[in-house]
């Protein structure tokens, strides 16, 4: 009915466009929230800014794992 | 040319005419083995070597060839390894201590000061014997990731195999120390210490899930930075490849491009920064959630009560 190779080239940027939204909403909370506290303390600012970038390529690493799906399965 | 010694206008933009002609010298290797080879190919010294020809055909399709092609991104790691040595081993060679140091020993001690400041805060007192690991882990990683961006040698944590070995060396060194207070607390803690009967109940599900835990760990470590690092690349070799295709379109065979991804270079050189300090970080957090003894308080009590202590013995 509907070619195999289509239909992952359809699915695979879907899949990845949703990955990237989720991951945008949880970053823009992470990083309002450590925003706002560096504003009410701003001598936390250098701790903050690390707790923030760790959360932040903790989160960003789930959309690349779906990123990750076409190439390992490529190589399969 | 250093660039403290950068003065004049001039002399910036000779400066970053020439890196961006570095950047479009690499940019047409990484065009021309786009389109020679199948697979995406990160270009190293090692492709330029491949390319050489003998007896009229090129060295790339003998096996030697073939085996010298499969293993690149592990010569290039062996170069950088080697380079680094002969660094560390000159750096720490000529130290003074009663003289005025010279720069580079000023320089590296302020490195390893900070790395060590910062894994001290990281790990706590009674894991200090670990931070030597960590550090390395960190330099070695930051290396390779900023080797992606240096021209004709490329990132060797842009393929599977580098990071697989770092995450599996980091999983089997965590566990072997996990096990310094005997089974029964590795047992304890996979079942997160049930102190009561609800604890107690729910403990097979903590058991799975923690079992779980001890292979998605190091997966998601060696994803994670072999994701970032290969789609860095990709970023950089796309862009790469429009720009030698906008000169193609105006002059037809040349093989100079416009450095159409020098913003992206910024962008890969933080990366490679961020996600060097993520591995170390969380390495370190695994041991020390590992290691922890009951009677000892978590790491940033142990800090307050320090500061507390040195605040009232100078007071």
């Amino acid at each position: 009915m509907i070619d195999k190779i289509a239909l992952l080239h359809v699915a695979y940027p879907v899949g990845m466009g949703l990955a990237a939204f989720g991951c945008a909403i949880g970053m823009g909370r992470a990083i309002t929230s450590a925003l706002e506290s560096s504003g009410r303390q701003p001598e936390l600012y250098g701790k903050l800014m690390l707790l923030m970038i760790i959360g932040c390529a903790l989160i960003e690493s789930l959309a690349i794992y779906t990123l990750l799906v076409p190439f390992i399965l490529k190589a399969i | 040319m250093l660039s403290y010694q950068v003065k004049s206008v001039y002399d910036k933009l000779k400066y970053m005419l020439s890196v961006a002609l570095l950047s479009s010298c690499s940019s047409a290797l990484f065009a021309a083995e786009e389109a020679e080879s199948a697979s995406t190919e990160l270009p190293s010294f090692v492709s330029v070597f491949l390319d050489l020809k003998i007896n009229g055909e090129m060295i790339r399709s003998t096996p030697f060839g073939h085996t010298i092609e499969a293993w690149s991104a592990q010569i290039v790691l062996i170069f950088i390894t080697i380079v680094s040595i002969i660094f560390m081993l000159r750096v720490s060679r000529k130290l003074v201590v009663k003289q005025v140091p010279d720069k580079l020993q000023i320089a590296m001690e302020m490195l390893c000061s900070s790395i060590k400041g910062f894994l001290f805060g990281l790990l706590g007192e009674h894991n200090k014997k670990h931070i030597p690991i960590f550090a390395t882990f960190l330099m070695f990683i930051m290396i390779c990731n900023m080797s992606g961006i240096i021209p004709f040698l490329c990132a060797p944590t842009a393929k599977y195999a580098t990071t697989v070995t770092l995450a599996i060396f980091i999983m089997i060194y965590y566990h072997y120390f996990s096990f310094e207070l005997g089974w029964k607390h590795v047992l304890m803690h996979l079942l997160n210490n049930p102190s009561n009967l609800i604890m107690w109940i729910l403990s097979p599900l903590f058991f799975c899930v923690n079992s779980i835990e001890i292979v998605t760990r190091p997966l998601s470590l060696s994803l994670r930075l072999y994701g970032n690092m290969m789609g860095k690349d990709m970023l950089l070799g796309i862009f790469m490849i429009m720009g030698v295709q906008v000169t193609v379109a105006m002059i037809p065979g040349t093989i100079i491009g416009i450095p159409l991804h020098f913003p992206f270079l910024f962008l890969g050189l933080l990366l490679g920064v961020i996600q060097a300090l993520v591995f170390t970080i969380l390495s370190a957090i695994y041991l020390s959630l590992w290691t922890t003894h009951e009677e000892e308080e978590p790491t940033n009590s142990q800090e307050q009560k320090q500061q507390v202590e040195a605040q009232q013995a100078v007071s």
